[in-house]
């Protein structure tokens, strides 16, 4: 079996490494790609039929608008009674208290719509954005945001992420590659829930808690789900690279041994976990705010 | 009069709304239910059966497919449909079996409720709503066919290559034979042999290409109950293969000859309903035909309000077929009742399908329609009076294979 081999393979290490992850992570945001698709479909669906009602409650309003001009002019020379039963005909016929409630219901909604899309297209510009070859400082906060944004349709029928994001100071790191650290320990959180559901042991979605701590000269990143749990016999083995407890086609099996890579001789930080059976699992990465030692 | 009743089914509620929103000016017509999940869109169900169910397909705890499927099994009679942003084919294509029309995210909403509105009021002419009532009541229609819908798919796509085109009809042996046999027919008058699928395909083009596909599927994928004799309905698509093959020489326009082509081919789908899925009505209707051999739409709708022609109508407007071809083939058993200008599309079906039957009576299953009769008054209203006599030659050699 193939081993990836970060160190002693010909080319220099660090560019081997930066292409290594680099690949993985085009490969996650093509895997990510049907899910994205999905999170802009829907939106686009909603802001379509908000605009064609709009479209269609504008033109019911102008013909409204017209009855009223004449109603206008008909007051101005005395009108009687028949004049004010047309215009509250005119009204019904343009469905106007309808319109009066819904329209900025629509209008809002359009609004929520094209927020939801941007919102989606920004976090994909973040998180695909490529690194340079030297640590940049970067917001680790707003980076999470993004992943989480990105990977939505991956987690969000099997469980709602909640946040709890302490004051970071920005950190010297590689930010695309630890995007991808955040988005396996997401899809491994995400799968742990849906294996729980699954299996019937619960039948509520579940909870990812997404926080992040600075301390001294140390930022911390804590990945915790509400899934079954890692059992005892296979905890020593969830970094080897190819290790997998997932069926075919749901992981590779690299994506934890891909991010101590990536933490601990990219960035100089740490990984572990604390698991419990029947609890669920916490990931955490700890980080030196300026970066690896030289 | 009771109004078409239509249940909405989608996670996103701003989506439910905005659906509710579009579909405003229905609401004096048809009465909507916008419900969030699947369990209470199953709830809804077992308060009062809806006509349509339109149903999203990722979503939590009970996705699109086993609602849908759910609702095949308990509620045969509701139309099911998909409004789905799912991009991956894979996926989608699981939930081909369950349901009859497919639309994707982000749809058109006149696409959407041009789709509602026909389904609702098929452009067929079955004026009296308790008929079309008895059709929807009477049977579980049957799902769009698989290559068919995956064809219809990739064709809206303006950017389709024929690569995948090709690669979708090359799923299917059967078929491609089929195409093959096709374009080297005379009818398309091929000069040198094609024997490559994706030549005959460009040549084809993709529309008839799709119509063909169904054309074959369809009798394909009704399933034969064990009491009717296989050699029932190989006659009777000998006899729809014959009726496509003689109506499109009536039309000189190319476009007009293959729409004319699957018209025939479809045209006799009710009669298929009917063998495969009302067995037993089938029965009643062969006996009296066998008996008196009067025209067998007359005994039809005596017996039931409706002939085989609206009934086929009636589950092509459901799968989304176009108009014109659905309304022809509603009409084709008596065009005459419906006064039109100028030959049209159920009069050539019409009249190919009595000519076929006078010139191939009965066949080995003694397949038969009744007494064959030609209307001539009528045909000579419509301008067509002096073609009969060529388009009976025709007959007599007309191709049994497409």
């Amino acid at each position: 079996m193939p081993q990836p081999s970060v160190n002693g393979g010909p080319d220099h290490p660090a560019l081997q490494e930066l292409g290594l992850s680099h690949a993985q992570r085009l490969e996650s945001v093509g895997r990510l790609a049907a899910g994205i698709a999905h999170e802009i479909n829907t939106p686009i669906q909603f802001v379509g039929d908000s605009l064609y009602f709009l479209d269609d409650a504008f033109r019911d309003l102008c013909t409204l608008l017209k009855a009223y001009q004449t109603f206008r002019d008909e007051v101005a020379t005395g009108a009687g009674a028949a004049a004010i039963a047309r215009i509250l005909e005119a009204e019904e016929t343009s469905d106007l208290a309808y319109l009066l409630e819904r329209i900025p219901v629509a209008v809002a909604r359009a609004i929520d719509g094209v927020d939801r899309v941007s919102t989606i297209v920004t976090a994909m510009r973040d998180f695909a954005y490529p690194d340079a070859l030297e640590p940049q400082p970067a917001d680790l906060n707003g980076a999470l945001k993004s992943t989480i944004t990105v990977a939505r349709g991956e987690f969000k029928h099997v469980a709602t992420v909640e946040t709890d994001f302490g004051v970071l100071p920005t950190v010297r790191c590689r930010i695309g590659d630890l995007n991808q650290v955040f988005l396996n320990l997401l899809i491994n959180a995400a799968h742990a829930i849906e294996d729980t559901l699954r299996a019937g042991t619960v039948s509520r979605p579940g909870v990812i808690t997404v926080r992040t701590r600075h301390e001294g000269g140390l930022v911390m990143i804590a990945v915790a789900d509400t899934g079954a749990g890692i059992p005892e016999a296979i905890r020593e083995r969830i970094f080897d690279p190819f290790f997998t407890s997932k069926e075919a086609g749901r992981g590779t099996g690299q994506g934890l041994a891909i991010a101590r890579t990536l933490i601990e001789e990219g960035h100089g930080g740490r990984i572990w976990f604390e698991t419990e059976l029947g609890t669920g699992t916490t990931f955490y990465v700890e980080l030196p705010v300026e970066g690896r030692a030289p | 009069m009771t109004r078409p009743r239509m249940l909405f089914v989608d996670d996103e509620p701003q989506v439910l709304d905005g659906l509710k929103d579009m579909l405003r000016t229905k609401r004096s017509e048809w009465e909507m239910d916008f419900v969030a999940s699947g369990q209470e869109a199953l709830r809804r169900l077992a308060d009062a059966p809806y006509d349509v169910i339109v149903s999203d397909l990722r979503m939590p705890e009970m996705d699109g497919m086993t609602l849908l499927r759910t609702v095949q099994r308990q509620y045969p009679r509701t139309i099911r449909f998909v409004l789905s942003g799912n991009t991956e084919l894979a996926q989608t294509l699981k939930t081909v079996p369950y349901a009859h029309q497919f639309l994707t995210k982000p749809c058109n909403p006149k696409v959407l409720r041009t789709a509602l509105e026909r389904t609702c009021n098929p452009p067929v002419l079955i004026q009296d709503e308790a008929v079309q009532r008895t059709i929807a009541g009477i049977v579980s229609l049957p799902s769009v066919p698989r290559l068919y819908w995956e064809l219809s798919r990739a064709a809206q796509d303006p950017k389709v290559t024929f690569d995948a085109i090709t690669a979708i009809v090359k799923q299917d042996t059967a078929v491609c034979a089929k195409i093959i046999h096709l374009v080297n027919s005379v009818f398309f008058g091929t000069i040198q042999k094609i024997t490559d699928i994706e030549k005959a395909i460009r040549y084809l083009g993709i529309n008839l290409v799709k119509n063909l596909v169904l054309s074959i599927e369809l009798f394909s994928s009704f399933e034969r109950p064990r009491r009717v004799r296989p050699a029932l309905l190989a006659d009777l698509q000998l006899h729809s293969v014959r009726v496509a093959n003689l109506a499109r020489q009536m039309f000189p326009d190319k476009e007009r000859a293959e729409e004319a082509f699957v018209a025939g081919l479809l045209h006799d789908i009710g009669l298929l309903i009917q063998i495969c899925h009302l067995p037993e009505q089938y029965a009643e209707v062969k006996a009296e035909l066998t008996r008196t051999n009067r025209p067998i739409h007359h005994i039809e709708r005596e017996r039931f309000g409706f002939d085989h022609g609206q009934l086929g109508a009636y589950l092509l407007g459901v799968w989304g077929i176009p108009a014109g071809t659905v309304d022809a083939v509603a009409r084709h058993a008596s065009p005459m009742d419906h006064p039109h200008e100028g030959f049209q599309l159920a009069d050539a079906l019409y009249v190919s399908e009595q000519l076929v039957h006078q010139q191939f009576p009965y066949g080995e299953s003694s397949f038969s329609e009744g007494e064959p009769s030609l209307d001539y008054v009528y045909l000579e209203g419509q301008g067509v009076g002096r073609d009969v006599m060529r388009w009976r030659e025709l007959a007599k050699g007309v191709p049994d294979r497409v």
